[in-house]
């Protein structure tokens, strides 16, 4: 057994100080949170151009309207008030008079000089816009543009006309606007927890569901799991690789048992996992606590947390180990773990219906399937209603036997794996292994 | 008690025989060199003398260990790969007290330092073993091989790509392990090593055992038929000279085998009566000879004819 610890220091210490783990380590977070800070930093940064857009007021009433709410946009709206700097583009229309008989004419003209870039696009009003009885779903305006992915325009003009159309429909009925607001006007649903009763036998009120807890915490776990999984397998793949081409193998097999050997590197790897959960876990407890959020913090989950967090290493380790000790080369290995990869994305690919429905049939028989149970159960465990202590129980006797199995078939297979040169074997000759030894 | 006994030993894979019914005696405390061209069966041998590899016939002992079954897992042997074994990404000193400690060896830091400077690596110790030369990076390894010292050392092609003075300094440290009592199996490409170096010489051609014995005992199986000549000028035509069956052109001089009913007196006068003889020796052949008649091209067909 002192030889098992010495391949799990080995392991531990080598991967932790790596720069690829390092770059990780730090490259992960910004990744995640990558997307949300890009959008943030480069908000009001990337186009401002001016928009140039012609309007076709076909039913002569609403160009008054748009043209006025163009501009009072263009003065509050594409400065911010602080620095006085621009952050969006500006609007700048112009008005086509209308001329129903050469109407299709007047279109293609108009598309000529958006080609041309003399305007960035043009909106077609219908006659018949202010119509309360038309039908709903026929379009009132037209937006005709060669660049359909930028939406601000028509975002803002459906916001304005609708606002404008609203107001003329209900002054033809004779209505008062503020009247109808009033009355139109929505109430809000409050989504609260279940009372309980304190042990002073008071009752205390419910508690109001918090976003966070519900979906940013379990998203968070989710997240943390994965990103451990992924941070520890690849090297623990690479390194056997390595092992193998350079010929370690046959040392380390001539001075420990490959049994021992391999457990010795899957120890190792799920140290390297828990230093990363704790690293993210002390990291994101100190950036929620700065923005006040920290009661939010799972910290009743963290015995759990490690124990699928641990399993999940143990029971993936096995897997890409076993891979990799088949593999000359880490393209062939990449095929290889092809089917594993599918497995471990189980989890990813149901994330948001689990995140939904956590008690549905659907989630607690996912959170029961050994394969994505570190993952999906932690999910179930972070959000209400949590699942009842016998499921969690079933979970982890159902991971450790199926860890067991693999780490016992990827134990002959890596046996067998390590010592053989060339060729990749074919899925049914490592079946044959694990079967005969 | 011999350190190694092998009976009959045979490893199929698949179709191919890699080694046939192979029986070895390796004496406690001597040097034993395997040679044999590529892919002729030497590594396959070492591997099961290792225990890494099971033979599917046939017995094995090491060091007195049933070695037909079970792991190969053995604090008593120490174990070289050819050129390569060391991770590249360590430190010369963790990856060598890594390899001691997983032979059992709590402290090794004095060994370790005291083998450096035997080998003339003082200083490597904080090196990456990416950054060494290929003989440092061989030394680093033989020092990895022994610091839990072995009874058993098995050095596959110890002295591949090492310039004269780094194999000088490895041939004797191996001497050194074997002075210590240390039994040693040693395969090579090197016939002039394994001619100085080793007390028995193997070799294994196509799965089979060819050679086996001393060095005396293996050059007296092919008796005194070997002539070194050097001539004055070139142009000699040497397969015009009855007797002669073979030239080996060494440049300098140059080798000639003898038919066995030639008489080399007739030879020296058929020389004499066409050039200058400066150079007229009657030798055994060299290991290199001998082997290059065992699994030579001219062998090769031979056995296919």
């Amino acid at each position: 057994m002192r030889k098992l610890w010495v391949v799990a220091c080995r392991e531990y210490r080598s991967t932790i100080r790596t720069k690829t783990f390092l770059m990780a380590l730090v490259l992960m977070p910004v990744f995640m949170g990558g997307g949300i800070g890009v959008q943030a930093l480069t908000k009001g940064r990337i186009d401002l151009d001016t928009k140039r857009v012609a309007v076709l007021d076909r039913s002569g009433k609403m160009w008054e309207t748009i043209s006025r709410a163009a501009d009072e946009r263009n003065e509050k709206d594409t400065v911010d008030e602080d620095t006085g700097k621009q952050v969006a583009s500006r609007f700048e229309l112009q008005q086509v008079p209308a001329n129903e008989g050469r109407l299709e004419q007047d279109r293609l003209a108009l598309s000529d000089q958006v080609r041309e870039h003399k305007i960035f696009a043009f909106i077609e009003i219908t006659p018949d816009i202010l119509d309360g009885g038309r039908d709903a779903e026929s379009p009132a305006m037209l937006y005709y543009s060669d660049q359909p992915a930028y939406e601000a325009i028509q975002r803002w003009l459906s916001w304005v006309v609708n606002d404008k159309v609203r107001s003329a429909r209900l002054a033809e009925a004779g209505l008062d606007r503020q009247i109808v607001d009033q009355a139109m006007k929505a109430v809000r649903v409050e989504n609260l927890g279940l009372l309980v009763k304190s042990e002073t036998g008071e009752i205390e009120p419910a508690k109001p569901v918090n976003e966070i807890a519900t979906f940013l915490v379990p998203l968070a776990l989710v997240m943390l799991m994965w990103v451990a999984i992924i941070l520890a397998t690849q090297p623990l793949l690479n390194g056997v690789i390595e092992e193998k081409m350079q010929r370690i193998s046959e040392v380390l097999l001539g001075s420990v048992p490959p049994f021992e050997l391999m457990l010795g590197k899957l120890i190792g790897f799920v140290g390297v996992a828990l230093t990363l959960v704790t690293l993210y876990g002390i990291g994101g407890y100190v950036v929620a606590d700065y923005y006040g959020y920290s009661e939010w913090a799972p910290v009743h989950l963290i015995g759990w947390f490690v124990v699928f967090q641990s399993l999940a290493i143990l029971m993936f380790g096995s897997l890409f180990l076993a891979a990799g000790a088949c593999c000359s080369d880490l393209r062939e290995a990449q095929n290889l773990v092809l089917p594993i990869w599918l497995v471990l994305m189980i989890p990813m690919f149901t994330l948001g219906t689990v995140l939904q429905h956590p008690a549905s049939q659907f989630s607690v028989v996912l959170s029961l399937f050994p394969f994505a149970t570190p993952i999906i159960m932690m999910i179930r465990m972070a959000i209400p209603p949590y699942p009842p202590l016998w499921q969690p129980i079933v979970g982890i006797i159902g991971t450790l036997v199926t860890t067991l199995i693999c780490v016992w078939a990827a134990g002959r297979i890596f046996r067998i794996g390590l010592l053989m040169q060339g060729k990749a074997p074919k899925f049914t000759d490592m079946v044959k292994w694990v079967v005969r030894g | 008690m011999a350190a190694v006994e092998i009976g009959s030993a045979k490893k199929r894979f698949g179709q191919t025989v890699a080694v046939d019914d192979l029986s070895l005696v390796v004496p406690t405390g001597s040097v034993y060199g395997f040679i044999g061209p590529n892919g002729s069966g030497k590594t396959t041998t070492l591997r099961m003398i290792m225990r890494i590899i099971h033979p599917d016939s046939g017995s094995i002992l090491v060091l007195g260990d049933d070695a037909t079954s079970g792991p190969a897992a053995s604090d008593r042997i120490g174990y070289l790969p050819e050129e390569r074994g060391l991770y590249r990404k360590m430190l010369v000193g963790e990856v060598l007290r890594f390899y001691a400690a997983l032979k059992g060896v709590r402290d090794a830091k004095d060994e370790i330092g005291r083998w450096l400077d035997r080998l003339q690596l003082a200083g490597v110790e904080k090196k990456k073993v990416e950054a060494l030369s290929k003989g440092m990076a061989q030394k680093v390894q033989f020092i990895a091989t022994i610091l839990h010292r072995p009874e058993l050392v098995i050095l596959d092609e110890p002295f591949s790509g090492l310039d004269p003075v780094n194999m000088e300094v490895l041939k004797d440290a191996v001497l050194e392990l074997k002075r210590d009592g240390s039994t040693i199996i040693c395969s090579t490409h090197d016939m002039d090593v394994a001619e100085k170096m080793c007390d028995f010489v193997f070799m294994i051609f196509k799965g089979r055992k060819v050679l086996d014995g001393t060095l005396d005992a293996i050059k007296d199986q092919y008796g005194a038929d070997t002539l070194r000549v050097r001539l004055d000028g070139n142009g000699v035509a040497f397969g015009e000279i009855t007797g002669v069956e073979r030239v080996n052109d060494f440049g300098r001089f140059q080798e000639l085998r003898m038919r066995r009913d030639a008489d080399p007196q007739d030879i020296l006068k058929q020389l004499a009566g066409r050039a200058r003889v400066q150079l007229f020796e009657i030798a055994r052949p060299s290991l290199h000879d001998i082997f290059v008649r065992i699994a030579g091209p001219q062998a090769q067909e031979d056995s296919h004819a």
